[in-house]
């Protein structure tokens, strides 16, 4: 996908598009012109839409800075401090949900 | 400066409990597996929290951590805004003073915290979806991600309600622990 020369072909190349038609992968021509060129910047606009959304949401899931790294050890804690207090107090995790089981 | 305890006696078993990272790790670990259904884990939780009540310097670091986490998403929150801070501020004291009451626990503070935490993370995503973009791509990931602050919020909600409610039916551990137990009042 992109750019290629031919030996023949002018330096800037042809725009060529790859496209999926079921199992096999086929260029699409577009030209040297302004079709060609149209073609490659709606491209290149959706690849950095994709990027720019991929590093969103990774950054969402990895913890993008001391902010999201702090937040996630205070869950820890506060999964961890909820868990003991219940098992303390008698409780125990059956399926999902917390039943008191005893009187701690 | 006294010397080290030798590795395996009990005052190097003693010096451990008064880590902050083996505490840590401790409870943490033993939490998780007994949740799971490990009754061993649950008499090793019982039997080490039972023996080591205080653990001080856990619930210092556990205090400090509740503040900062506020502070670093108060600051991510509203930069150098001023106002907005204050607003923020005051917005997380009232949520603050709602959920905790006069003399919290260390535990409560934490479990606070994280219902503070995934406010303003919700408050943030729900900022960042009302952003207009015209790339769907970049929509649909500030979607997902406020569907995830969403689930963070109605999560750290659950828990705490969880632990309120048992503890308004006046349920609490056997054994005085510094984790658990009110704070003093100044």
């Amino acid at each position: 996908m992109g750019w290629e020369r031919r030996q023949h072909g002018p330096g800037t190349g042809y725009f060529y598009r790859s496209v999926r038609v079921g199992d096999r992968v086929t260029k699409v021509y577009h030209g040297r012109g302004q079709a060609g060129h149209e073609a490659a910047a709606e491209l290149e606009l959706r690849r950095k839409c994709r990027l720019e959304a991929r590093t969103l949401l990774q950054a969402g899931r990895n913890g993008a800075d001391g902010a999201d790294r702090l937040a996630a050890e205070l869950r820890e804690w506060a999964e961890g401090l909820l868990g003991t207090w219940l098992i303390l107090t008698g409780h125990r995790k059956r399926r999902g949900q917390w039943r008191r089981t005893s009187r701690g | 400066m006294g010397r080290k305890p030798r590795v395996g006696s009990r005052a190097w078993e003693e010096s451990l409990a008064n880590s902050p990272t083996y505490a840590r790790n401790t409870i943490l670990d033993l939490a998780k597996r007994a949740e799971g259904g490990c009754k061993e884990a649950v008499e090793k939780l019982n039997l080490w929290l039972e023996k080591y009540p205080e653990m001080r310097s856990l619930v210092r670091e556990l205090d400090d951590l509740a503040t900062r986490v506020e502070r670093a998403w108060v600051e991510r929150l509203c930069g150098a805004d001023e106002l907005a801070r204050k607003a923020v501020e005051d917005d997380l004291a009232a949520m603050k003073a709602e959920l905790l009451g006069p003399a919290p626990s260390v535990a409560d503070k934490i479990l606070a915290g994280t219902v503070l935490v995934a406010h303003l993370g919700y408050q943030r995503a729900a900022l960042a979806a009302s952003q207009p973009t015209d790339r769907p791509e970049v929509r649909a990931a500030r979607e997902k991600l406020l569907s995830v602050a969403q689930k963070r919020l109605q999560d750290a909600l659950r828990g705490w309600e969880l632990h309120a409610g048992k503890k308004a039916r006046g349920l609490h551990p056997r054994a005085k622990l510094k984790l658990f137990e009110p704070e003093a009042v100044a």
